[in-house]
């Protein structure tokens, strides 16, 4: 079964939409990254899927049931949805911030019990922000707030991970970083995860398929190498860079030259 | 250690409750009425019967006469503490309507007696008086003393002067048919501008002193003086800016409060109006 | 640091003891039954449940410059209790039930008002709240100037007081506000994990499973509750529902579950604190909101320093 199945979506901010009898299938275990210019679309279709956002026509299938017709709590676990960047106005902290993952799986009035604080923990360190847990969530970088951030979505247990322009605050070192664990996550525990990137390199890296959008439609989506070509690339950013193979791993490595 | 000091504490608790309702049994043997004075026209009256000594209680505006000052003061006219008053333990409560009503209100549901003061002319305020005579066991003092405020006014007659009485500059308030001073001032002879209306503080417009043309100005508030109100843009052209006569010079208390002191207050505005050249005593 | 807020309930007893036993009446039990009593109830009453509201509002709002004013309510009580007072002889006891009725009235223009699309949203309630809220004040004024009632008489009434006497019937009428008050604050506090989380952001809410609309509404109609009744029987008063969660957060930390409990009794003990200063330091009775603004007002300032 698909893990995320799109049907026929419609979509628009204003009177024009910008997705279309939009339809896209997602498998279970799939890592998706999709790229495209500002205004493609990528976070309105990662907002739709995580259930933030609601289509004028068409529906969301996860797992073969409509997004809306789940209950809130059952949606919170099964998709984890991090935003670009977050700002938070009272100065939890961090472990509070991760603690606030594991809501879905309590009642009214139920505390936190032993294997919240544990499966807390284990978020922390697969983030690598445990030695953290007591700070306060804006005393630490931004970075490490992304990380915080990730731990809590991942307490929510989810089977669907979206990220939307996860690395995009982060310097390489950190973005590495990220990217390695939600490799981890992907490959080990089967999340599917889907993501949105500027960066078509670092997209490439992890992902297994990429989808290349552009004004709210797929110009492609298949496996790295099949979508990173120039002819593709120029469509539709209106440049043309050159594209070569990664030295160290068999992927597209995009090249960028100021003058053509 | 937590525990422990939290269950003494408790326990002094309930035992500091034990011991403040125990404490809370007040006895006092009553000699004489308890009177407590919301108003000052009334403290000037119970003063005037020469009942002073049964004032326990009066209002931070009661400043008339001075041994009124000395009285203990359970609060302003509008809010006065219910609690200070309460602890007096008076006999009666002297009040005015409608700016009392809750103080009125919260009395009689401590079942507390109060004497409502509401003198809308002369003939009212001086038949309270009788009555306050008669709660305070000076009925005969209260029959002479009205007795003598009636003849004095009687003997005060007024030329027929258009008259406009300024109770507040901003907003401009002037006295309407309904308050006491204008019902004494008309009856006596002068002409209030604005005894045509209704209300009693009624809120005008600069526009209406103009048309109606007053001869005298009469302050009765302490924020303006002759010279400001000379100055003011609009009234250049009225009859009194331009004779200059504007009165400033009577204590407004003598005039808005109901009380005895009134017939000072028209003997004054009779003197200065008799001066005054071109009118007739 | 203490951690546990019940612990608070200890300074609020003894606070309660000296509102019973200071005053210039003595010590006497019709005095302390009669009189301060009730004001010590209304104390607790109003103090707790406005600081509450105000931190719930902080939170859900994502403002902290939020107090249960903000909403509206109150200018549509104090209308209410403008209107009573243009007829001159209504009884004072009959003003509690008149303003509460135009506090419900004013919490239904701000929901109406506040839809978007058949949706509730935070900006749009505040927006409507504040709309609403210069409706009300501006009609208030409006039947302030027509009113046969002096002025003092309705300003004092509506900056807030505690020195409401009871009648056996308004007595019963109030404690049972009061016992319905408490349930509805208990049902708020149930909702405070989704409060933690809502004032992290509302998308964050959501994903995580938390119907972020349902709960605006609610949270949203129960505060006006509260706020009407707290409004209804002493007036508007100042600055608690703004200031006392803050000093709460900077004694709990920021979780709802220990803010909420802790601003009620914080609440509750500086607003009785603030009437006996009001009530024993000056020859005239200060206005309540006066005294709290002036606590308030240096406690901001410190806070601001800090930031």
């Amino acid at each position: 079964m698909d893990a995320i199945l799109l049907k026929e979506l419609s979509f628009g901010y204003t009177k024009e939409n910008l997705f279309q009898n939009f339809s896209l299938s997602i498998p279970e275990g799939d890592f998706l990254g999709i790229i495209g210019p500002n205004g493609s679309g990528k976070t309105t279709l990662l907002k739709l899927i995580a259930g933030l956002l609601k289509s004028t026509s068409g529906q969301v299938l996860v797992f073969g049931e409509d997004l809306f017709h789940r209950k809130p709590k059952e949606r919170g676990r099964l998709i984890g949805y991090m935003p670009q960047e977050s700002h938070f106005l009272w100065n939890f902290k961090v472990k509070e911030v991760v603690l606030m993952g594991r809501y879905p799986y309590h009642r009214r009035f139920e505390r936190e019990k032993r294997e919240d604080f544990e499966i807390a923990d284990l978020a922390m360190r697969l983030t690598n922000i445990i030695d953290l847990k007591d700070r306060g969530i804006n005393n630490i970088s931004t970075g490490e707030r992304q990380r915080a951030v990730l731990a809590r979505v991942l307490c929510q247990n989810p089977k669907i991970l979206l990220l939307d322009e996860v690395t995009s605050h982060l310097d390489i070192g950190q973005a590495i970083e990220i990217l390695r664990i939600l490799r981890h996550l992907n490959t080990t525990y089967k999340i599917t995860c889907l993501f949105s990137s500027h960066d078509i390199n670092l997209a490439a890296m992890v992902a297994k398929r990429i989808l290349l959008l552009a004004k709210g439609q797929v110009i492609a989506c298949d496996r790295p190498d099949k979508v990173i070509l120039p002819e593709l690339l120029e469509k539709v950013y209106s440049i043309r860079p050159l594209i070569t193979t990664h030295p160290k791993l068999n992927i597209p490595w995009v090249i960028l030259n100021l003058r053509e | 250690m937590g525990q422990l000091s939290k269950k003494t504490f408790l326990f002094c608790s309930f035992i500091g409750l034990l011991l403040l309702l125990f404490c809370a049994r007040g006895t006092k043997k009553k000699l004489s009425l308890r009177v407590v004075s919301l108003v000052p026209s009334i403290t000037e009256v119970i003063f005037a019967l020469g009942k002073e000594s049964l004032l326990v209680g009066n209002t931070i505006y009661c400043d008339y006469p001075e041994g009124a000052k000395k009285i203990y003061k359970v609060g302003d006219f509008i809010n006065p503490s219910l609690e200070k008053i309460v602890a007096l333990r008076p006999d009666i409560v002297f009040l005015t309507l409608p700016a009392q009503k809750i103080i009125q209100e919260k009395l009689n549901t401590l079942k507390i007696k109060t004497f409502v003061s509401q003198p809308k002319d002369f003939e009212t305020m001086l038949d309270e008086i009788k009555e306050i005579g008669r709660q305070l066991g000076a009925e005969k003092r209260a029959c002479s003393l009205s007795h003598f405020l009636q003849e004095a006014k009687e003997k005060i007659r007024f030329p027929p002067i258009k008259v406009y009485i300024e109770i507040s500059p901003q907003p401009i308030i002037s006295i309407g048919k309904k308050s006491f001073l204008s019902d004494i001032l008309e009856k006596q002879g002068l002409k209030n501008i604005f005894s045509d209306i209704e209300e009693e503080y009624p809120i005008i417009r600069i526009e209406d002193i103009i048309k109606r043309d007053p001869e005298v100005v009469l302050i009765l508030h302490p924020l303006s003086r002759k010279e400001e109100v000379k100055k003011r843009l609009g009234l250049e052209k009225v009859k009194a800016v331009q004779s200059g006569q504007i009165i400033d010079e009577i204590n407004p208390d003598l005039l808005l409060r109901p009380g005895p002191r009134i017939i000072e207050g028209l003997k004054m505005l009779h003197s200065i109006l008799s001066s005054k050249p071109g009118h007739e005593k | 640091m203490r951690n546990n807020p019940s612990l608070l309930l200890f300074p609020l007893i003894a606070i309660i003891f000296l509102s019973l036993s200071l005053g210039p009446g003595g010590v006497r039990g019709e005095i302390i039954f009669k009189i301060r009593l009730p004001r010590v109830l209304l104390g607790i009453f109003a103090g707790g449940v406005l600081s509450f509201v105000g931190g719930v509002l902080q939170g859900l709002l994502e403002n902290p410059l939020c107090d249960p004013y903000i909403l509206g309510i109150a200018s549509g009580a104090t209308f209410g209790v403008s209107l009573s007072l243009l007829f001159g002889h209504v009884s004072y006891f009959f003003i509690p039930p008149f303003a509460f009725a135009f506090s419900l009235l004013s919490l239904f223009f701000v929901y109406t008002l506040a839809q978007v699309s058949g949706r509730i949203q935070k900006l749009s309630l505040i927006l409507s709240g504040v709309l609403i809220s210069f409706l009300f004040s501006s009609l208030s004024i409006l039947a302030m100037t027509f009113s046969k009632q002096p002025l003092a008489q309705i300003i004092y009434l509506i900056m807030g007081n505690l020195s409401v006497l009871f009648s056996p019937l308004t007595l019963m009428s109030f404690l049972i506000v009061f016992i319905i008050s408490l349930i509805l604050l208990y049902f708020l506090f149930s909702y405070a994990q989704e409060l933690n989380i809502l004032s992290t952001g509302e998308e964050a809410a959501i994903s995580v499973g938390i119907d972020t609309e349902r709960l605006v509404r609610m949270v949203f109609i129960i505060s006006s509750l509260l706020t009407g009744f707290v409004v209804s029987f002493v007036g508007s008063i100042s600055f608690v529902g703004l200031v006392v969660p803050h000093i709460a957060r900077a004694l709990y930390g920021y979780d709802h579950r220990k803010i909420l409990p802790a601003s009620f009794l914080l609440g509750s003990s500086l607003l009785l604190i603030s009437d006996i200063f009001a009530r024993t330091t000056a020859p005239v009775e200060l206005p309540l909101s006066v005294v709290t603004a002036l606590f308030g007002v240096p406690f901001f300032f410190y806070r601001l320093r800090r930031l």
